[in-house]
């Protein structure tokens, strides 16, 4: 007889069934290991705690940045999603928790190289049973730990296999515990059309993650997933997504289908693509595929593979926040990718941020004049948000502005006085020569607080829903 | 010099009150107190205003006719703030809005105007904070019970989110520094005062939820990102004495700190 191997995934499918029912384990948190060889060829297996599974699948979870719990209204006997979404706390690496994050499973059948759960690592293995996690989604969620489920998961078997249980949870949760939070549902590439289609019903967000950006990239780094069986479900769930959406507006009883949209995630300094490449994908998205968010995660070493960064590479985390600042400067500020960039300079400057490195490529369009420049002219000047704009041209309407109007207002003119005249007059304490004032603004060189957020801002009317969101801190 | 102060008794329609009595006679006030918290000077000429609920909504209707929804809500939100001498700053705000009519919010570099959208945004974005930063715990009979400690009282902003979060739950929200209550009976949320509350004990399952809760805390974090200090710009420190996930560390640290 064959004993199985430590690590081998198969094992623990096969052990599924022994676990203990939920109920009962919940109250006796003892320390057990994971699983032990004993002498030659012998395996003890421990049965898993709840408790443990769940250090093992968070832990596998977390390098999936997304954690946004908005764009969605619903209501439930047992909760409801907020339109702005909520963050409940902050993690010791600053980010947002405002969804449980975890992995249905880490056991997989694939071997991505960037990744801590491929095939060849040797690392314990769980996996939950729907009534465990659904149970925990639930508690958390009336204790106010959480604004929902973010499910997540490594491929067992097959994609739908996977993604067939997968929806099995949510379809629980929506459905016997009546749950109205938030669910955002990874999709696993791959699934078929048919499975996508059900997905939609339950979360209130799908999303495939494309983790690299291209093709070449994918076949050296991931050698088991192909780019259209990512794109593929994408656009598939677009396309379902927008005909939902036509539909409601006809009738209103037509069911939510995915209302929060899709999302995605890249990841930055794996493999040597361009900024230029990156926010070129970005845009495509968001045009093409209407995606409400791309995520840009830089790498962190997990693994060591001859493709791949040392384990000692420093994490690019100004590169990823540089490319968080261009992402809203397409979404929220009327920039074309195309603007960010030019033909010598196919990555961001690291030293300025884009805006600015936008606007000093551009002097023939400065300065200008606060008490006539429109909205649009106005969110383009570095060091003026949408926020600030958005001051200046309501109070514009009831009186002409001096620099004292702009101070009181909290419009902090540090980098804007280079940019900007009031009443005709230039503020600036250097002349403008962009040379000169690159030099001034370059000395910001902290890595910046990524998503560094303005808090919700209730002065902000129209574009609310969409602004909020990003405002708070919230991924 | 004689000075007017007007002694309103704290509450909401207390101050809608003194306000329309004074809008009435058309003169400036020396000041605006709660009872409370007045202490007399030498020229003050006291004024007591009796609550009148008739009179309140008089005023807040002529209010909504002459000021946008959006002012009033600033001013609930300032009453609320417990910034020092809210009162005038609202009298004065309310003045500028009888001259200025719709467009009074426009006017931001205007001190009064901001004011009052200082503080009323600081009680939003705490308001905000809570609805994310409540945190419930689970007593013996199943109810949920949560102790906050806000610096302003956001209490009457917050229970609306969470019975429609939990409608079909009982639980109830302790402002410990206000000593006010809140208390929601499977039907709409009510604010009570309270004296001493003592905590029932916990349930049986509770702490080990919460042990589950603060492993997941602990776990999330990248650690080759580590960044204590945004943590503590999204959450401040205070807040941590009755987060679940910091409760740990908040106590180990006060004990290191009394006992090096
Ligand atoms: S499919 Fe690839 S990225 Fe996903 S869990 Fe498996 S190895 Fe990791």
């Amino acid at each position: 007889m064959e004993y199985p191997q430590e690590g081998d995934p198969d094992l623990f499918q096969n052990f599924q069934f022994w676990d203990r029912p939920y109920g009962q384990i919940v109250s006796q948190f003892g320390s057990s290991k994971t699983f032990a060889k004993n002498g030659e060829g012998f395996c003890i297996l421990y049965i898993m705690n709840t408790l443990e599974k769940f250090k093992i699948l968070a832990e596998s979870a977390k390098y999936d940045v997304s954690c946004s719990s908005s764009g969605a209204k619903r209501k439930n006997k047992l909760g409801m999603t907020v339109l702005g979404g909520i963050c409940h706390s902050w993690s010791s690496d600053g980010r947002c928790i405002s969804l449980l994050k975890i992995l249905m499973t880490n056991v997989c059948i694939y071997d991505c190289a960037y990744c801590v759960n491929r095939r060849s690592n040797d690392i314990p293995r769980a996996t939950f049973e729907p009534r465990e996690l659904i149970d925990l989604t639930v508690d958390f969620y009336e204790k106010n730990y959480i604004e929902g489920l973010f499910l997540s998961s490594a491929v067992i078997k097959t994609p739908d296999y996977t993604m067939e249980r997968m929806i099995e949870i949510v379809r629980q949760l929506r459905g016997r515990r009546q749950f109205g939070g938030y669910i955002h549902l990874k999709i696993i590439p791959g699934t078929s059309p048919r499975l996508l289609e059900i997905a939609g019903r339950y979360a209130d967000r799908v999303s495939v993650n494309i983790e690299l950006p291209t093709q070449k990239s994918l076949a050296l780094l991931a050698p088991d997933k192909k780019m259209p069986e990512i794109i593929g479900p994408m656009k598939r769930l677009d396309t379902s997504i927008r005909s939902m959406i036509a539909l409601r507006k006809k009738h209103k009883k037509v069911p939510a289908y995915a209302p929060a949209g899709q999302s995605t995630q890249l990841i930055i300094g794996a493999t040597p693509e361009t900024d230029l490449e990156i926010m070129g994908l970005s845009q495509w998205l968001y045009q093409s595929i209407h995606l409400k968010r791309v995520y840009y995660s830089a790498y962190v070493p997990v693994n060591t593979t001859k493709n791949l960064p040392a384990l000692t590479t420093a994490i690019p985390l100004l590169r990823e926040h540089r490319l968080y600042q261009a992402d809203w400067l397409i979404r929220f500020y009327g920039f074309d990718g195309r603007e960010l960039f030019t033909k010598n300079t196919p990555h961001l400057d690291l030293e300025v941020d884009p805006k600015a490195s936008w606007a000093l490529r551009h002097p023939e369009k400065f300065p200008v004049e606060i008490n006539r420049a429109d909205y649009e002219t106005l969110i383009r000047v570095p060091g003026i948000g949408v926020q600030g704009a958005y001051k200046i041209v309501l109070t514009r309407q009831v009186k002409s502005l001096r620099i004292e109007d702009l101070k009181k207002m909290r419009i902090s003119l540090k980098r804007a006085q280079y940019f900007i005249t009031v009443k005709g007059k230039y503020h600036g304490d250097i002349p403008f020569t962009p040379e000169d004032i690159r030099e001034r603004l370059a000395p910001e060189k902290r890595p910046a607080l990524q998503n560094s957020s303005p808090q919700l801002n209730f002065f902000i009317q129209g574009k609310k829903e969409e602004i909020a969101s990003v405002l708070h801190g919230e991924f | 010099m004689e000075r007017k102060i007007y002694l309103y008794d704290g509450t909401y329609t207390g101050l809608l009150t003194a306000l329309s009595v004074i809008e009435k006679k058309r003169e400036k006030p020396g000041n605006i107190c709660p009872k409370g918290s007045y202490r007399p000077g030498l020229f003050d000429k006291i004024i007591t205003i009796t609550t009148d609920p008739a009179e309140t909504a008089d005023f807040l209707n002529t209010l909504e006719k002459v000021l946008v929804r959006r002012s009033l809500d600033h001013i609930f939100r300032v009453f609320l703030s417990s910034v020092q001498h809210k009162e005038m700053a609202i009298y004065r705000y309310v003045r500028l809005g009888f001259e200025t009519q719709k467009k009074l919010d426009y006017f931001l570099s205007d001190e009064r105007v901001k004011f009052i959208h200082d503080h009323a945004r600081k009680v939003s974005v705490e308001a905000h904070r809570m609805r994310g930063l409540v945190r419930f715990r689970e007593l013996q009979d199943g109810w949920l019970y949560a102790p906050i400690e806000t610096d302003h009282y956001v209490l009457p902003l917050i229970i609306r989110h969470f019975s429609q979060r939990l409608p079909q739950k009982q639980w109830f929200i302790h402002d410990i520094k206000r000593k006010k209550i809140a208390i929601h009976n499977l039907t709409y949320p009510r604010i009570f005062d309270v004296k001493n509350y003592r905590v029932p004990e916990l349930s049986f399952k509770e702490a080990e939820h919460q042990k589950i809760w603060q492993e997941y805390f602990k776990n999330i974090a990248i650690k080759d990102r580590k960044n204590v200090r945004l943590q503590r710009q999204f959450m401040p420190k205070r807040y941590w004495k009755y987060l679940t996930e910091m409760e740990v560390i908040h106590n180990e640290e006060t004990c290191t700190r009394y006992h090096p």
